[in-house]
């Protein structure tokens, strides 16, 4: 079961899938693109994310018409979007204030 | 290469195997398709990534726990030290001690190995003790559903410090 705060491979796995339904590799692209080249997942770490947003029912598999077996996509479900909401309003909070306080202490 | 990440995603659980093998060797395929014609730093640092995550991966999914989870469960902990770093620490002492007495073993002599032998013993039993009170404490706590360090946290030592933010 994912918890908040996310981790970061976590975070940009749903960021990914927020945009668009997306296969395993596609995933891996789109990630190393948004993160600039700094998060480069691995396949195992991302199978093993996705294994665990899938029991947490936060994403689900994407039927396709030319579906096959050893490329299945992956999609944000509504608790899966919500739970990321949540997630960017915290951090929303906490960049915040980490800037209200380092302001002030530059000030 | 294929073959040996083939060989690592054995050591997946079965139902994992099963759901995921074939689209993590696509995966992997497609990646090695695009660093193909990359130099050889970049083609290692794609060896070396994908190997190691397949293999914390599997271990990791053997656990049936996530590493990250059991590291962030463990060091959220209101004691100085974490208490992944307790266990480790307590590991290293149980080491050390295995050590000293291998070493005793081998210097033989009855004059320095009695009274050392003798604390290594207490130290043993010391350390077996606290396990048992440590496991039997944590029960207790687990079942009140209250930590100790929650509970130090709530003293009101200085009630006037404490004053919400929000007044």
């Amino acid at each position: 079961m994912e918890q908040l705060p996310l981790t970061e491979p976590v975070l940009f796995v749903l960021l990914s899938l927020a945009e668009q339904p997306r296969h395993g590799y596609s995933i891996i692209k789109d990630v190393e693109q948004i993160s600039d080249g700094r998060v480069v997942l691995s396949t195992g770490t991302l199978y093993g994310a996705l294994q665990r947003l899938l029991d947490s029912g936060w994403i689900e598999h994407f039927e396709e018409e030319q579906r096959s077996r050893d490329r299945r996509a992956y999609r944000l479900t509504a608790r899966g979007r919500r739970s990321l909401q949540l997630e960017v309003e915290r951090m929303k909070q906490l960049t915040k204030l980490a800037s209200l306080r380092i302001a002030r202490k530059g000030a | 290469m294929r073959v040996l990440f083939r060989w690592l995603l054995n050591l997946y659980p079965l139902s994992f195997f099963r759901k995921f093998s074939e689209e993590m060797t696509l995966c992997f395929n497609l990646g090695l398709q695009d660093v193909r014609h990359e130099n050889w730093k970049r083609r290692g640092a794609f060896f070396v990534r994908e190997f190691w995550g397949a293999f914390t991966g599997a271990i990791s999914e053997q656990l049936g726990c996530r590493f990250e989870d059991f590291c962030r469960r463990f060091t959220m902990s209101s004691f100085r030290f974490s208490r992944i770093s307790m266990a480790f620490m307590i590991l290293a002492l149980i080491g050390v001690l295995m050590a000293i007495e291998t070493a005793l073993r081998q210097i033989g002599s009855d004059l320095v190995q009695q009274p050392l032998s003798f604390a290594l013993r207490l130290a043993g039993i010391f350390l077996f003790l606290m396990a048992i009170f440590g496991a039997i404490g944590y029960g207790v706590l687990r079942v009140i559903n209250r930590s100790a360090g929650d509970r130090l946290v709530n003293i009101d030592t200085w009630p006037q410090q404490r004053r919400s933010p929000r007044k």
